[in-house]
């Protein structure tokens, strides 16, 4: 879950090319917030409710840092000189468009349906109106990179 | 080692670029995961909040992992009879249960390890 909410909110990132900073607010299920995303365009932090700890990313280098105010450390989690391995796991990945989704804080949505290997796993309203915005394709690099590194340490599928 | 979704949610991290930024995520059961709630952009926010505090304490996953690796080698070398073990346990595992003569065998080597 709190991988899921993490990558949401990664790919949100790249909202807008204006100067000041950006600010995004994630709500779970209960409405209560759970994440804040900022983000001045050459690092970003997300702080999580309850959470001490927060996640740096620098959107140049594409370095994402682990800090923990509470035991004053700080933890590397990825090397952005490592070649993307781009290894699959040879699961069945299923992405379709099933229409139109409802407007979502003033953007325009459509529905996604997500499943591996006939296995349905989540349902994605994405906003191609907050895509066309700047700076877009760093983050997504950057997300990508992160995804693909996590998935080979995690050491793939299992069932 | 991570389920079918989650690896699919890893690897497909780059169909963003074709569903659009996930404003809302919905479970299989159609339960709501997340939703943006504001996108605020003109935030004003302190430089500063973006820095890693000085005097931190500075340290990497890849770092960890090869200390790790090491403390594990190290200790395999303390105890020689480490792989045996581990047979043993493979085969306790893969059975169900303990034949009488694995389990002399393995107070035999423990004791033994104990003893050095």
């Amino acid at each position: 879950m709190k991988l899921k909410i993490i990558l949401t909110m990664i790919g949100l990132l790249q909202t807008t090319a204006l100067l000041a900073d950006l600010k995004i607010i994630i709500n779970d299920a209960e409405g209560d917030s759970i994440s804040t995303i900022s983000s001045n365009y050459k690092f970003a932090r997300i702080d999580n409710r309850n959470e001490a700890a927060y996640l740096i990313i620098d959107l140049k280098s594409n370095q994402f840092t682990s800090v923990d105010p509470v035991r004053k450390v700080s933890l590397v989690l990825n090397d952005p000189q490592t070649i993307s391995i781009n290894k699959k796991s040879g699961i069945s990945i299923n992405l379709q468009n099933i229409g139109k989704g409802p407007l979502i804080s003033g953007f325009d949505t459509q529905k996604y349906s997500l499943s591996a290997n006939g296995q349905s796993c989540q349902t994605i309203f994405g906003s191609q109106e907050v895509m066309k915005l700047k700076g877009i394709n760093e983050i997504f690099t950057t997300l990508s990179s992160l995804s693909q590194q996590t998935s080979h340490m995690m050491g793939g599928s299992t069932k | 080692m991570i389920d079918n979704c989650t690896q699919a949610e890893l690897e497909s991290s780059d169909t963003y670029q074709k569903t659009g930024a996930p404003m809302r995520m919905l479970d299989n059961r159609g339960n709501l995961i997340s939703e943006v709630q504001s996108i605020d952009t003109k935030a004003n926010i302190a430089a500063d909040y973006y820095s890693i505090p000085t005097g931190y304490k500075q340290s990497s996953l890849k770092q960890q992992v090869q200390q790790s690796q090491q403390a594990i080698q190290q200790m395999q070398q303390q105890m020689p009879h480490m792989p045996e073990i581990n047979t043993m346990f493979q085969q306790i595992q893969q059975q169900g249960d303990v034949p009488p003569e694995v389990m002399e065998q393995m107070k035999n080597l423990f004791q033994q390890e104990v003893e050095r």
